[in-house]
This record gives C-alpha cells, structure tokens and sequence, in this order.
C-alpha cells in the first residue's frame, strides 16, 4: 500500500495548513489543496491521489454530493475517500460510508496520529478487497 | 243570655226540673180528693206549665243545634280555604267547646301560616344558593370548555365501549373532520374510515382494535397519514376509573406529531450546525496545538510542554462536551446505533481501566478489579459498554480522596451480569440521588458546584445501558461513598465475542509464559490481565534493568516491551535481548507512545503497538508471536 500523494478538499484554510503540516510531518509533501467538490471533480483525474481526504460541509458542492459522483464515474470510481468533517453524528458518519467512502475521521482530529489513522483504513480497504 | 253557657244550661235544668215537678204533681192529683173542678182546673194549669216546660226545653235544643251546626260550617269553610292555601281567621262565638274548638282551629292556622312563611323564606334561600351554585358551574363548565378548547392536543373522552362521548375542536382540526361526525362515533370505525390515508391500515386498525378490547390499560397507538403531509397522529389512552375503581371509560389525547416532528427536526440542524461550527475551530485549535506539542515546530521547553497540556486538555473536554450533547440527543431519538454482539465484560473493564489510569494515578487511587472465576458473555455493544464504565470510573476517581481505592466487582446474577463501580469519596445526598440520571445534573447549583463537566454523562449511561435493556442505579452514602450498578442481559445463546478478523482463535494456544514490560504499572497489569484471561502465565517487570534480568532467568514465550522508560531507554533493552543468547530468539512486541514503528523494527522487534493500545490488537499479535514461536 502506497500513500505518498494526497488531495485534500477542504474550505477552511487554517485546517487546511494543520492537515498539511500533520502530513509532512510524516513525510508526505504531495498535497493538493482545494476547496470544494467542483474543484475536487475538476483535479482528481489529474492529480490521481492515493486517498482523498474530503470535507463534508463546502460551498458549490458538499462532500457528500463529490463523494457520489466520484464513485458514480468509472474513472473516478477507485479513488479511496476519506471524509474529514466535523459532521460527527452517527446517522451523518453513516451517510458518509453508505456514500462510498472507506473511513470517516471527524474533526477535531488529532494531527500527531492523522497519518496512522489515514494508513490503517486504507490498510483496511486494501484487507478488504479479494 | 242565650249565648252564654251558664244561661243555656240554667233555662234546660229549669224546664226539666219543672217538668218532673208538673208530672210529680199530676200524679199527687189523682191520689187527692179535691173536687172535680178545682182538680180540672189545677190539673190544666200543671199540665199547660209541663207543655211550657217541654217546650222551653225544644227551643233549647232547637237554638243549641242550630249553634252547632253553624260553628261546623264555619270549620268546614275554614278547612277548604286552608286547602285553597289561605290562612282563614275564624269567629269565635261564646265560650262552650265549640269556641275552644274555633280557638284551636285559628291557632292552628297560624301556626300553618308561620311554619309556611319560614319555608318560604327557606325555600327562597335554598332557591337563590341554587341560582348562585348553578351561575358557578355554569362558569366552571364554561372555563373547562375554554381550556379544552384551548388545548393544543386533541382531547377525546370514550365510553368504555370506546363510543365518543366528547371531543375538543384540536381532535376536529388534527382528525380532519366535522366535530359532529365524530362524536358519538366509535374510535375504532373512525380509524377504519381513515384507512386509505394510513400508512399501515392493517396493523394499525388492529393496534387501535386491541386497545378498545382494554380499557383498563394505558396504551398509545401512532397513525402515520401518508399523504398529503406525511402527518402522524399519536393517541395516548387513559382509563378513566369511578371511586370503586371500576372502568368508566377512557381520556385520549391526539398529538400531531408533525410540528413534534419538526420541532426535532429543528432541534437536530440546530445541534448538528453549532456542533459543526464548534468543531472547525476546535480543529483548528487542536490542530494547532498538537503540532506545536508534538515538536512539529522544534524542541519546546518544559513550561511551554505544560501551558501546551493545558491548553489541549480543555480543548478536550470542550470536544468531550459537544460529543455529550450529541450523544444524549441521539440516545433519547433512539438514533444511536447500538450494536449488541456476545462480549466479553472482562475485556471491557480492562479497556475501560486502562484508559482512566493516568487519571487515577495522578489522584493517587488505585483501582482493584474483582472478577468472578467464570464469566458468561453479556450482550452488549463494546463500544458502548466501555463508554458507560469508562464514565463510572472517571466519576469514582473524581469524587474519590486520594490514596483510596475504587472497586469495580463484577457478579453473575440470573439472567443478567451486575457490574459495580464503588468508590469511598464523600458520598451524595438522598436528593440527588434520585436526580443524578437526569441531563444536566450536578449534586451543587450552577454557581456553587465544585465539579466540572455538562452534567451529562450519567444520562448518557442511562440511556445505554437501557437501551441494552438493563439497569442503572447508585447505593451512596453521604461521607462513606457511593456505588453505582449496572446490569447486563447475559448473551442467550452464550457466544463468544464475535472476532473481528479471521485470525486463529487466541484460546488454542497452550499455557505459555509472558513477560510484560512496562514503566506505567497500570499498563502493565492491563496488558498482564488481558494474557492472564487467555490462560498464561505473566511475569512483570517495571524497568529495562529488571527486563533483561528476568528475559535471562525465565527465558519467556514472548516479552511485550515498552520503548519509553525512565532508566534504561527501551530500544537499548530492545538492542541487549536481542545480542543475548538466550533471549536473542524470543518474539518480542513493542508497544509504545511514539510512533516508533520503523525503529523498533529495525531494532529487532517482531511486532509493534502504539498506545493506547487496542486490546484486540494486542490480543492477535500476541497470538501470531506466540504460534510463530521462537525464531528461527
């Protein structure tokens, strides 16, 4: 399992810099940033991430509705999601993997242990698949 | 004269007493021998005297009579006018019986005519506290009208055949209909007629039947309309008793759900949009904060590590307060996902006591674990379960003087298992006792109290650990401590813990020896209890002196060793084991704070934990370590 290029959507640019100095702690430097689902939709064939690290609530397009129409597309299909919100209640966090995603990380997050976190589900994911 | 009496009498004596004489005389006539004319003439006069006499003595009784008869028709007279309802005063003639009786008849009638003016009066008293009582119900009856009326449920009042004897104009507007085509109908067919808008007609109608065949039960039924709004109306029925407790009938009130259902609605964007808008700064903060913590920025000093502590500390409970509240909100929806599964109480109080141990330690409260020999699994969400214990023990040690224990004991009772939580603090009084499960409660008032936190977290062990259908209560005394109890059904079929992962169940490994490493001595005796319930046996050591002492003396099946220790530094333990002969093969698991994975490895470890660690975890990778044996 590889982890080593990362797309983050995500609106609030103070989480934004927290998420990427907790990364490059931990050696990951390819971080793309941006800051809704359109953005995300509009990069993520070009970027090709290893996971995509997705908020909930963002202007244009939220998480949920990006998170649909990545999985929708055959070509966008196969990207792990992450979601990275502060949407934290069990029924949103259910929504979140009906969704499609492979985890659900709710902020506050802890930034010494985000890379573990990120590693173990796509740990779990990679177990997962035959 | 004639009137009196005396007169009457007198005139009556005296023609008697002449009569006999004229007869007495008669009779001397005959016996005497006077001559015929003299004798003729004397016997005439006596003889005219005598018819005078009779005579005198008819019109005595002829007057009297007459007397007599008029005094009659005078009573009788009186009498009908005193049935007429008049009060006739008669004349009173003479003083003979006659007169008496007269007297007697007209006192009578005053008598008859004061007891009748007080009855009037009386009559006229009750009459007017009638009116009186009769305008206060009147505007009694008004006033409960107007609150009927007013009230924003719907109000039905049922005979005990469930036939509506009464509605108020909520019932009208929430049912849709006319008021008067619904009283006097009967519940069950009002229901029937609603069927096409019912989302579950058949079960439904069927609820609403059996509730009618129980009147003397408190029931509710909820009828969910589909359309056009999606409304859903609940009925909750009351029976309602006379004073011999019999059933007289049944109170329902209809909620209309709907602004019910809003107002939740409300309730949960309202907490989901301020637990988001709380939570992206919090990100922020603790973000922020835990880099810089973490050395994210370059060495900090020991004042700065601590103002750091602080600060992520209370950026911890403000989060740990958002959960609460979101947590209790779903707990009371019953939106929280529960998921019951065979566990293990064992293993939970473990987790539960490891996490609480660096507080308990910086309080200096030890917590004593006292567990049955044989435990059944209980059914039970982990999750949840350590939640409510891990709450039990943060409130023991809180409350709890330093240097004194807190017990957690766990009993097998019939059907279920009791978990207590005892602590000898200051105990609660009898007040609070019986509000602690309440949300928002604190044994002080909000600017008195001495403890911290929301008030929530009793609730929300309430909440699960019925939702798992048990108990919770609390046993306390003020100044000797408090002991809280919960219960746990037993799982029915008695499974084992579901595994989580298709690895080899730990149980088949033989009883083999393990040495536990570990500076923080409630870690070493969580990690030693979790390899003690698989059968093992553990030796413990707190030091790197220590550790390589015992590795040599006891060659152990497997070491679990903490990296970070005061004295000897972990991976210099680490490095020592593995240049020694007889521990060089030994599997080791390096369990530690940092994240020191590569390093370890690279060290010679076989496998690695980060804290806290997960028990699961610990429990596979043990199990791996021990079935691969020494190395090769």
């Amino acid at each position: 399992m590889n982890l080593s290029k990362i797309l983050l959507v995500e609106d609030d640019p103070d989480i934004q810099k927290v998420v990427r100095m907790s990364l490059k702690l931990r050696g990951i430097k390819d971080i793309t940033v941006v800051e809704n689902g359109e953005e995300c939709l509009a990069v993520v064939g070009q970027v090709q991430p290893d996971v995509i690290l997705l908020d909930v609530m963002m202007p244009k397009m939220d998480g949920y509705e990006t998170c649909r129409r990545l999985k929708a597309n055959p070509d966008t299909r196969g990207y792990p999601i992450i979601f990275l919100t502060a949407k934290a209640q069990q029924f949103e966090i259910k929504r979140g993997i009906q969704e499609g995603a492979i985890g659900y990380l709710t902020k506050p997050f802890d930034p010494m242990t985000l890379h573990e976190q990120i590693v173990a589900m796509l740990k779990q994911n990679a177990e997962k698949k035959p | 004269m004639l009137r009196s009496r005396l007169l009457w009498q007198f005139v009556f004596v005296s023609a008697l007493v002449a009569v006999v004489i004229v007869v007495k005389n008669l009779a001397l006539l005959y016996q005497l021998s006077l001559p015929e004319p003299d004798l003729n003439e004397i016997r005439l006069q006596t003889i005219i005297l005598g018819v005078l006499a009779v005579l005198a003595i008819l019109l005595v009784a002829v007057v009297h009579i007459r007397f007599v008869r008029r005094n009659i028709r005078r009573l009788v007279n009186g009498l009908e006018r005193v049935r007429k309802g008049e009060y006739p005063k008669l004349l009173v003639e003479g003083a003979d019986e006659m007169a008496e009786v007269i007297r007697g008849f007209n006192q009578m009638v005053e008598e008859l005519r004061t007891r009748d003016d007080k009855l009037k009066n009386w009559a006229g008293e009750r009459e007017q506290e009638l009116v009186k009582l009769s305008r206060s119900l009147e505007e009694e009856r008004e006033r409960l009208v107007t609150v009927l009326e007013s009230i924003a449920d719907g109000l039905i009042v049922l005979d005990s055949e469930g036939q509506v004897l009464m509605v108020n104009k909520r019932v009208s507007e929430i049912f849709g209909a006319p008021r008067e085509a619904l009283a006097g109908a009967n519940l069950s067919k009002l229901i029937d007629q609603m069927h096409h808008r019912l989302v579950n007609p058949e079960s439904t109608e069927e609820k609403v039947r059996e509730l009618l065949r129980h009147p003397e039960r408190m029931d509710e039924v909820t009828l969910e309309l589909d359309q056009p709004s999606g409304q859903a109306i609940r009925l909750y029925c009351m029976p309602v008793r006379g004073a011999d407790g019999k059933v007289l009938g049944r109170i329902a009130t209809a909620l209309d759900l709907g602004r019910e259902r809003e107002l939740e609605r409300m309730k949960a964007e309202f907490l989901s949009t301020i637990s988001h808008e709380l939570r992206t700064p919090l990100t922020s903060i603790k973000g922020a904060i835990g880099l810089i913590r973490g050395g994210a920025t370059g060495a900090l000093s020991v004042d700065a590590r601590e103002l750091l502590d602080i600060a992520l500390n209370n950026t911890e409970r403000l989060i740990q307060v958002i959960n609460d509240i979101l947590d209790i909100f779903q707990l009371e929806r019953g939106q929280a996902l529960i998921s019951p599964v065979a566990m293990s109480l064992t293993q939970s109080i473990a987790l539960a006591t490891q996490q609480v141990a660096q507080q308990a330690e910086a309080r200096q409260i030890e917590i004593e674990t006292r567990l049955p020999e044989t435990l059944p699994t209980v059914k039970g969400d982990p999750r949840r379960v350590e939640q409510v214990l891990i709450n039990l023990l943060t409130n023991a040690i809180k409350f709890s003087s330093p240097n004194h224990k807190v017990i957690v004991t766990v009993e097998k009772q019939d059907e279920s298992v009791a978990v207590s939580v005892q602590d000898f603090g200051r105990g609660m009084t009898r007040d609070f006792q019986e509000r602690l499960f309440r949300k928002f409660e604190h044994e002080r008032d909000s600017l008195t109290r001495e403890s911290q936190g929301a008030g929530l977290g009793l609730a929300i062990c309430r909440h699960i650990v019925e939702a798992h259908g048990g108990r919770i209560w609390v046993e306390s005394e003020e100044g000797r401590g408090s002991t809280f109890h919960f219960t746990l059904p037993v799982d029915g079929q008695g499974l084992p813990p579901k595994p989580t992962r298709e690895e080899p169940r730990p149980v088949a490994l033989p009883r083999q020896l393990i040495l536990v490493v570990d500076d923080d001595e409630d870690v070493a005796r969580v990690i030693a209890f979790v390899f003690e319930s698989l059968g093992h046996r553990v030796l413990r050591a707190h030091n790197g002196k220590e550790a390589i002492e015992l590795a040599r003396r006891h060659k152990p099946d497997m070491i679990t060793l903490d990296l970070v220790m005061p004295d000897v530094d972990g991976f210099s333990v680490l490095r020592q084991l593995r240049t020694g002969p007889e521990t060089s093969k030994i599997p080791i698991i390096c369990i530690s704070i940092r994240p020191d994975a590569t390093s370890a490895i690279a060290s010679g470890a076989d496998f690695y934990l980060e804290k806290p660690v997960d028990i699961e975890k610990l429990r596979e990778v043990a199990t791996q370590a021990l079935a691969a044996g020494h190395r090769g």
